[in-house]
């Protein structure tokens, strides 16, 4: 056993549902105790769908683990499927059903036998893969079935390995990576498994190359497409404008461009084009200057750390105290990537570790997780969050890319907005905070000149049990209700008055 | 008699644990390490946000794939509860099992008492299991092991209130009793120190429909139990004053025109309610008395679902239910849905998996777990409750 308080990734079965149910026409049986259900909460809180989430749960309860759940499974996959099959069915468990000696193999040929559609159990282990792990596995399974040889595309191509529903910021970032792809003259071939059919799957070896924004969790599939395809990996992540340019010649490199940016008038004037350069004019103004006498903290998963790291230190400037990354399995390429970097270099998934490096660094800007904010919030440091795990942030209702031209102008945005600098930053420097700027503990609700109520004690006391958003309102009202009554006293029996008759 | 029906069919609710979100801010300084998977963990992460792990009142036991095949060692254990109560002010330790440690069976029983008499605090075991409890049945199981801690040494009239609340309800209903002669405490209290005494002069009134194991193991310890209704909305409130009153002798003043006068002055408010179809999915087991609370005001129940019924605990809630009115137990997501397409519900109050998706298709939706989580209960708390349903059907 290990005692963690707080976990960066998130388990198996997150990873292979949220690739299962990226495909197109793919439904997903769940095997697993009711509670494990709350991968639909993920799915409908984040992405807000007008759809179900296509996982239907097969309840593994007290009766099962005596009677065995084989015939309750068969059960559920009769009565959901029979008479309208999925294109694609995957049967998934959780740690529960993986306890249990199931034999999912025999159930899964018994369902493609009634089912006459392709059946896929994909084994996970809650025990010791992480999400990001586990959705590798199921890419490089589904391509190991489902690809065949195919011709190369007459114009340059590439894949986009490893978009998927959990993704970071991802749509966003396909829209993005789009229109840099197609102004290079690329296409692309197939995304996968974000919104894949089967036809996008075995059409994955006509691409000339294969590019994924998130290595964490897509270079075991990267890499058995170049084993069986040869298909090379395209391994720059376009995050900054020197990340873009470094990009943009790995690409050359390869042969799928000339490197020349094909832009339109109308792109250059209010597109994407209107965007370039835009970083560097940043970096180059009074306000970016500032940042130089500053300290940045970056934490996060291999790419977002190494993509905003690379960003603060060659671009903006902003000296960097640490840069840390919690996907353990990519240490060596993360010090590599970094390795020319002025930076003190880390590796954890343990948060009191980061807790502790951001107390000994004292940096003026954390970049990192939700948790790090968290942690932020209560050292009254500034912060954004770059990176997973999962969180509302990674599914802005907006256009918020963190690739590409307007990824990069996105990212300095973030970057700037939660620092206070200028004058207003001079002064405090110069004088402290002003005093009114501290906030009162009881805030002052009321113009209280003429105001000749008298509060007990005991109210008092029950009044700041009232969430302070609306404490304003209920001690207006109460003290309305006290003048209406006359009363000049507000006691303890006044208020639960005045709350009960509060209203109509 | 009325017609429950147990379709055995699946569900969308949350895993019990979740009751630890809670039951950490009612009890000081509690922490709760939970014996459980990578799964567990990010279980607790994603339904409470990572706000309550800046400041960590709960870890995860993590089982490693070596304690499959080699045990593990109560050692281990103790190595976590001292980090834990090195690091953080800790007066009371939870541990809590959960499906894969109750399958593995992992004596978490005793690794409690090696760990509670080794660092001097209480260190209760928590048998939590999604293989057979619901979604708040999570707070049950606490409760009723803090049961076993509660002294019985005091052999003296006294009043306990069970389930969590609210801090403002709390004080509320502490000033409702302020002329009591009994001394009134709650449970959970609000540190570990203060655990109310239980004995045969005990009354004992349950608060939510879910606590079924704690109200067997308080009239183990011969508790009288009053048996009442959940005090949602006004008429609920008074019946259960005046129940509790009774059972202590004492006579209630004043409440039937509390409520007449809380009647009068929503009337408008009510008629939001009045013949409107309301659909209840199964999540929190607040369903019957939150049903019997809008059939009181005129609503029409189209749908009554629980994730289980537990008929001891809410006998006097079925006798105000109209009789009309089929439950079902562990109702079976699809046909629900179908069922929503035939009667097109007014509002649906539905777990946090569907709230989005039948947002989306254009229903009214109100989020079940603010019922567990907002101050609803009493009477000053009526208007709050059935403005509820009306913001949601707006």
């Amino acid at each position: 056993m290990r005692l963690s308080f707080w976990s960066y990734e998130n388990p198996a079965f997150v990873g292979i549902c949220g690739g299962a149910m990226s495909l197109k026409g793919a439904e997903i049986l769940l095997v697993a105790p009711r509670g494990d259900s709350y991968i639909n909460v993920l799915f409908s809180v984040y992405k807000r769908s007008i759809d179900f989430m296509p996982v239907t749960l097969c309840t593994i309860e007290k009766r099962e683990l005596s009677e065995g759940a084989e015939d309750k499974i068969k059960e559920a996959i009769e009565n959901t499927w029979k008479d309208s099959p999925p294109r694609l069915l995957f049967i998934v468990t959780t740690c529960t059903a993986e306890l249990l000696k199931i034999d999912f193999n025999a159930i899964r040929a018994w369902a493609e036998y009634i089912l006459m559609t392709p059946v896929i159990f994909i084994e996970s282990n809650s025990f010791t893969e992480t999400e990001s792990e586990a959705l590798d596995r199921f890419m490089a399974k589904m391509v190991d079935q489902f690809t065949v040889h195919a011709l190369k595309t007459k114009v340059p191509s590439v894949n986009l390995i490893g978009p998927y529903y959990f993704g970071f910021h991802e749509q966003s970032n396909l829209e993005e990576i789009h229109s840099l792809l197609s102004s290079l003259g690329i296409e692309i071939n197939s995304i996968f498994p974000w919104k894949a059919s089967l036809d996008n799957i075995r059409h994955l070896p006509a691409a000339w190359a294969n590019i994924s924004l998130s290595p964490e969790s897509s270079m075991r599939t990267l890499e058995l497409l170049k084993l069986q395809f040869n298909q090379p990996i395209v391994k720059t992540i376009p995050i900054g404008e020197l990340g873009i340019k470094r990009f943009i010649d790995e690409l050359a490199a390869l042969g799928l461009t000339d490197g020349k940016l094909k832009l339109s008038d109308k792109d250059m004037l209010y597109g994407m084009g209107s965007y370039i350069g835009r970083v560097n004019n940043f970096a180059h103004s009074v306000n970016a200057e500032q940042l130089r006498r500053r300290k940045a903290f970056v934490f996060g998963s291999f790419t977002q750390a190494v993509g905003v790291t690379r960003f603060l230190a060659e671009e903006l400037h902003f000296p960097v105290v640490a840069a840390g990354t919690y996907s353990l399995a990519l240490a060596d390429r993360f010090r590599e990537e970094l390795a020319g970097i002025d930076t003190e270099v880390f590796i954890t998934n343990d948060f009191k570790e980061v807790r502790q490096r951001i107390m000994d660094t004292q940096p003026d800007l954390i970049l990192a997780t939700q948790m790090e904010k968290h942690i932020a919030a209560d050292l009254n440091i500034p912060s954004a969050i770059i990176s997973p795990p999962i969180n509302n942030e990674m599914f802005p209702v907006s256009f918020q890319p963190f690739v590409g031209y307007r990824g990069a102008a996105h990212l300095a945005d973030l970057i700037f907005n939660p620092l206070t600098v200028g004058l207003e930053d001079n002064l405090k420097r110069m004088f402290g905070e002003d005093e009114d700027d501290i906030e009162e503990e009881v805030p002052a609700v009321l113009d209280l000149k003429d105001d000749d109520l008298i509060w007990t004690p005991e109210a008092l006391r029950e009044l700041k049990k009232i969430p302070f958003f609306v404490r304003p309102i209920a001690r207006k009202s109460i003290e309305e209700y006290a003048r209406a009554k006359n009363e000049r006293t507000i006691t303890l029996d006044l208020m639960y008055e005045a709350k009960e008759n509060a209203g109509g | 008699m009325r017609n429950i029906e147990d379709r055995a069919g699946c569900f969308f609710s949350f895993c019990p644990l979740a009751a630890i979100g809670w039951l950490h801010r009612k009890i000081k300084n509690s922490f709760y390490l939970v014996i459980g998977s990578p799964v567990c963990e990010s279980f607790i992460q994603n339904a409470f946000g990572m706000m309550l792990f800046a400041k960590p009142r709960f870890a995860t036991a993590v089982i490693e794939e070596y304690d499959l095949f080699l045990g593990t060692s109560p050692k281990r254990i103790l190595e976590f509860a001292k980090e834990i109560a090195n690091d953080y002010k800790i007066d009371v330790l939870f541990l809590l099992e959960t499906c894969p440690s109750q399958l593995l069976k992992l004596d978490v029983a005793r690794w409690a008492e090696i760990a509670s008499a080794e660092l001097e605090i209480p260190v209760i075991n928590v048998p939590i299991s999604g293989l057979d409890a619901s979604f708040t049945e999570g707070e049950d199981s606490i409760l009723s092991s803090l049961v076993d801690l509660c002294p019985s040494d005091v052999h003296r009239p006294n009043l306990i209130l069970v389930g969590s609340l609210a801090g403002s309800v709390e004080s509320e209903f502490l000033y409702e009793f302020r002329n009591l002669k009994h001394p009134v405490s709650f449970l959970p209290p609000a540190a570990i120190g203060e655990l109310p005494p239980i004995s045969e002069k005990t009354t004992a009134v349950l608060l939510h429909p879910y606590l079924e194991q704690t109200r067997k193991k308080l009239a183990a310890r011969g508790c009288n139990i009053v048996s009442t209704v959940f005090p949602l909305g006004a008429s609920a409130s008074r019946q259960f004053f005046e129940d509790v009153f009774n059972a202590l002798g004492v006579s209630a003043k004043g409440l039937a025109e509390r409520e007449a006068n809380i009647f009068a002055r929503n009337a408008e408010l009510h008629g939001r309610i009045f013949g409107k179809k309301f659909f209840f999915f199964p999540d929190t087991q607040l369903e019957i008395p939150l049903a019997r609370f809008l059939s009181s005001l005129g609503g029409e129940i189209v749908e009554l679902s629980v994730p289980k019924i537990n008929t001891k605990l809410l006998s006097k809630e079925l006798e105000f239910l109209d009789n009309g009115i089929a439950i079902i137990e562990r109702a079976d997501f699809n046909e629900q849905m179908n069922k929503i397409l035939l009667t097109r519900p007014d509002l649906i109050i539905a777990p946090l998996a569907l709230t989005t998706p039948l947002l989306q298709k254009g229903y009214k939706v109100k989020h079940s777990m603010d019922f567990v989580l907002l101050p609803i209960q009493g009477f000053s708390n009526h208007r709050s409750l059935v403005e509820l349903f009306t913001n949601a059907m707006i």
